[in-house]
């Protein structure tokens, strides 16, 4: 007992002197966040940085980016970086450029190598790490150097948090961290199995990446100058290092869980927990050097693809700032906003994450100002509350607290993504985080901690909920009604797990919108969708998403996409993308919007009182699509009326393919499942797409490509009307998350209709979140619900199947 | 503080102890033995798959000067060693709970173990792919996940790398270990792409050829 309170006792110090050094750190060496002005440095004469010119364990840094050491914002490909070096710096006591632990137990947290090819991470028998500036060496420490700077200070963020949360065997507060994060020894329970492999000279051009099943970083350089690495620009190393510390936090749950699996910040190539994940990473550079921009040499001086983090950096266009409470950038009208050519919309991750990073930083300066906090402390609260809400929000064991009273079985509802059985279907498809699910839960943990005076860690002061909800809505965040405290076990009617309400008078710029106004567009003569089902495009998009971890379950129907005819129709055999033309017929900018093709609650079992047997017909939604009618099979049974938990077809005969088929009786017209038409056509289930699913014989969406994403949609417009480049008057095309794809199988008999039931929403969608239940309150769903059909607008497609 | 209250408190942190040593103990048990190389497939000009064993380095190498166009290693691959049981101790993946391991002749199996998983998840791997795309996988562990009404699914942890001429594209992924399907993926490859921004009208996206 004595040593894990020793252990406890020894965090609680680590945490604190972390603070204390971070904040030293801070006050010594960056400029001012907001500064936009770039800071020359003092000597500009060259450095000979050789292994005699230092210490043994130092070598020379580039303590930020070429551009911000020179103070010239056109410094030119070739300049002589070794006049921006920075003094002697302590960078390992080791022979190898490899940083030691704790990460997880493991004796070494990385090791940097040039790239894939090398034997081993760097060597240096002397332990000097100073190398001429043009060498691969340089580069190799530049990386160590500020990985290390990083890794060390997200750590003692962690461990400040988790003191903060856990007081030994007792919460003070409802905490995401999990009690036995961290063992006797101080090791945190990470999923950091293996020693990550950084490859600062990583031989991809106009790259960089994270891979989380490798455990790998890897930095390439500009694919028009090669001398130009990524690795030279510490604000891209804390970007990388970023992605890495994302995915540990969001699994901090499951790692101390010990799950299997891992889950993500991102589904596809563009959805908001993506675009999240990229504003997450940006703020790790502000997080770091306390700067308000990224990549100014790295992106900025060759790509013109830099970005800020503030609205006060001058690269914003006049109009955009921090004086006026309107003039920030606004979620979700600056979803498509590039500030380097800010005129054309532009859809992508990394500039849509821009609306979470300026709203962090600016959290962050608020905490600075109101409660008197240093900018090291204020980035390093913010930080730790990024931990709490992506732990909570990625915790597949469906707890997301310790104090959560179940994570759910099956059948039972845990307090997060459904339950344990099921939590990936609602990470990724029925549930997944937004905007919206992001800032409410970030939101609810300031409210718990810097908002409760009792925790003292606003410097005496509480941070009023007030202001936290109106520094939010001039980011139009403020697009949720409770803090959802007590998420699924939040019961209105209960004296202690209730939801504490937002003050409806700070909502001024956010804007909430009824589903209902999301439909196809109702242009004479619009489509209703679009269609590709020609070969090569089919078979490229598969192959590349095959390659992505998607699209990996397929029948074996088609080997080569052969039956695709490419004739622009849902034919027998296809492989077809459908792009549904969604319009937004409301005053106001609908954002993050999103169309599901995975199988849902929306069928009930019905007794036949014919037959005396139970038959599967579709639910009549009355208060959605309202379809079909009874005389068309529908019924009004009471299952109907709320969604069940389990989304697994073979388990849950309540939940069924979105496809349903029109079949022609002899007395009627009905529209039955897929089983159902199965067996009116005698086939056995080894005909089907796929023998193991009889549900979905006919049509199946392929797991992984089944659901669609846009950024945003313009208010009175379609996406590709809200996309146009004004330059060139023409829309983008699509990419392969717009689209969702589907397998139609041949013995499909020509001229049979089909009918799908999609289900869409928005982020800014008023009652796609909240209950409009009169005895639920406005809280929020619970999760069960985002397996049937009442958060969502359903729009069908019915089409016939040609030859 | 009372006595009762340090004897509470004791006792509490007596308890997270042995959960965190317990724990300790399991993470050991589920770490993935090596016992297994990376496995590596690609088509040949007529596009029959050919496939190879390759030590790790070399999957490492993938950004490297292709080391694979003179595979080493070219012998009997060691999936054709048939078994009809998982070839490494399993691990049990029971979301709803945990800490339950049952007894394998408690469980209704829903697939059977079959020794001739990994050519057929090299087949579906490599299903659709040009042949300038090359696959490297490596079997992790065994898994028996538990379903709901006492079923359960053999399975197999593997980690995959696709070489293309993007990049490599990696993540891990569940196999049913009779089908060879994917049943599940996660960790995958996260790029930052940082190329010149190309005006809309010249992105190599998808273009419909037809309507609804």
């Amino acid at each position: 007992m004595q040593k894990k309170q020793d252990a406890l006792q020894k965090i609680k110090i680590i945490g604190l002197g972390g603070l204390i050094s971070s904040t030293l750190f801070f006050t010594s060496c960056v400029p001012e966040v907001g500064q936009t002005k770039l800071r020359k440095k003092a000597s500009d004469s060259a450095t000979s940085n050789t292994a005699g010119s230092v210490d043994a364990t130092y070598g020379r840094v580039l303590l930020d980016n070429p551009i911000v050491l020179s103070g010239n914002s056109t410094l030119s490909q070739t300049v002589d970086l070794s006049r921006y070096l920075s003094s002697p710096q302590v960078i390992v006591d080791d022979f190898f450029l490899r940083a030691e632990g704790p990460c997880a137990g493991l004796e070494t947290c990385f090791e940097v190598k040039a790239t894939a090819n090398s034997n081993s991470a760097l060597q240096s028998e002397s332990k000097k790490w100073a190398y001429v500036t043009t060498s691969e060496e340089f580069t190799q420490v530049n990386t160590y150097f500020h990985l290390n700077k990083i890794m060390n200070q997200f750590y003692q963020t962690i461990y400040g948090g988790y003191a903060n949360a856990w007081d030994f065997t007792t919460s003070n507060y409802v905490t995401s961290y999990p009690q036995n994060l961290v063992d006797t020894n101080g090791n945190i329970n990470f999923f950091w199995q293996n020693p990550y492999q950084v490859y600062a000279e990583c031989e991809i051009a106009g790259n960089a990446y994270f891979d989380a099943s490798k455990d790998e970083l890897c930095f390439g350089k500009d694919a028009k100058y090669a001398q130009v690495k990524f690795a030279h620009d510490p604000t891209i190393i804390y970007h990388e290092a970023g992605h890495l510390f994302i995915h540990l936090a969001i699994n901090l749950r499951n790692s101390a869980a010990s799950t299997l699996t891992t889950q993500s910040l991102g589904a596809v190539s563009y959805d908001e927990a993506g675009a999240i994940g990229e504003g997450l990473s940006d703020f790790f550079s502000y997080y770091v050097n306390g700067r308000s921009h990224i990549g100014e040499w790295a992106l900025g001086r060759f790509l013109k693809q830099s970005r800020p983090l503030s609205e006060d950096d001058a690269l914003h266009p006049a109009g955009i700032g921090t004086d006026d409470a309107s003039s920030r950038i606004t979620y979700p009208n600056y979803l498509t906003y590039d500030p380097n050519l800010p005129e054309v919309p532009y859809e992508d991750i990394h500039y849509a994450g821009m609306i979470i990073s300026h709203y962090l930083v600016a959290q962050s300066q608020d905490f600075e100002n109101y409660c008197g906090l240093t900018k090291a402390k204020a980035s390093n609260a913010v930080m730790n509350l990024v931990i709490e809400t992506l732990a909570e929000l990625g915790d597949a064991s469906g707890k997301g607290t310790d104090l959560a009273v179940t994570g759910g079985g099956d059948n039972v509802l845990g307090r997060v993504n459904g339950s344990a059985s099921h939590a990936k279907t609602w990470i990724t498809h029925n549930n997944p985080i937004t905007y919206r699910s992001f800032v409410q839960t970030f939101a609810k943990f300031v409210k718990n901690t810097l908002g409760n005076s009792s925790l003292n860690l606003c410097n005496g002061s509480q941070y009023s909920q007030d202001r936290l909800e109106q520094l939010l809505d001039r980011y139009g965040l403020l697009i949720f009604r409770t803090y959802n405290d007590y998420r699924n076990e939040a019961d209105p009617l209960s004296g202690s797990k209730y939801s504490v309400s937002v003050n409806p008078a700070n909502r001024s710029l956010s804007t909430l919108i009824k589903k209902n106004l999301i439909k196809f567009d109702p242009t004479d003569g619009a489509a209703k969708a679009y269609v590709i089902d020609n070969r090569d495009q089919i078979g490229k998009a598969i192959a590349a998403l095959r390659t992505r971890g998607l699209a990996l379950d397929m029948s074996d129907q088609a080997t080569n996409f052969e039956y695709n005819n490419g004739n622009g129709k849902i034919s027998r055999g296809e492989v077809v993308g459908l792009v549904p033309n969604l319009y937004n017929d409301s005053n106001v900018t609908m954002g993050g919007i999103q169309v599901l093709a995975n199988d849902f609650d929306h069928v009930a079992r019905v007794l036949d009182t014919n037959t005396g047997t139970f038959k599967t017909r579709p639910c009549i939604f009355s208060d959605n699509d309202n379809w079909p009618t009874e005389a068309e099979g529908g019924t009004y049974d009471p299952s109907c009326s709320t969604a069940t938990l389990n989304p697994n077809k073979s388990a849950n005969l309540e939940v069924a393919p979105i496809c349903l088929v029109q079949y022609n009786g002899t007395s009627s017209t009905q529209w039955i499942t897929q089983k159902e038409f199965m067996e009116k056509l005698a086939m056995d289930s080894s005909s089907c797409l796929k023998s193991s699913e009889p549900e979905a014989c006919f049509i199946r969406a392929i797991p992984g490509a089944d659901q669609a994403t846009f950024s945003k949609i313009d208010p009175k417009k379609t996406w590709s009307n809200s996309l146009i480049d004004p330059q060139t008057g023409k829309a983008p095309s699509f990419k392969y998350n717009n689209v969702l794809f589907f397998e139609i199988s041949k013995q499909i008999p020509p001229g049979t209709i089909f009918d799908c039931r999609f289900r869409i929403r928005f982020t800014n969608c008023d009652d796609c979140y909240h209950d409009p239940d009169t005895l639920r309150k406005n809280y929020d769903y619970r999760d069960n619900e985002y397996n049937g059909h009442r958060p969502f607008r359903i729009l069908h497609f019915q089409f016939p199947i040609v030859d | 503080m009372s006595s009762f209250q340090k004897k509470a408190i004791f006792l509490s942190i007596l308890i997270a102890s042995l959960v965190t040593l317990w724990r300790k103990d399991e993470n050991e048990f589920i770490k993935p033995k090596n016992e297994y190389s990376w496995i590596h497939y690609k088509k040949d000009e007529k596009g029959k798959l050919v496939h190879s064993i390759v030590d790790f380095e070399e999957v490492e190498k993938l950004n490297g000067s292709s080391p694979l166009s003179n595979p080493r290693n070219e012998r009997s691959p060691a999936e054709n060693k048939k078994s009809d049981k998982p070839e490494q101790k399993v691990v049990f993946l029971n979301p709803a709970n945990p800490q339950s391991k049952p007894e394998l002749s408690d469980l209704n199996f829903l697939n059977t173990y079959n020794p001739a998983w990994k050519e057929l998840l090299a087949k579906e791997l490599m299903l659709f792919q040009p042949e300038s795309v090359e696959v490297y996988f490596k079997p992790q562990k065994s898994v028996v996940k538990i379903l709901e009404n006492n079923r359960a699914m053999f399975l197999e942890e593997v980690a995959i790398t696709y070489k293309t001429n993007r990049g490599p594209y990696s993540f891990k992924a569940l196999i049913n270990s009779e089908t060879g399907k994917v049943v599940e993926t996660w960790g995958k490859t996260h790029y930052d792409n940082f190329s010149p921004r190309m005006p809309a009208s010249e992105n190599k996206g998808l273009t419909p050829n037809g309507t609804l």
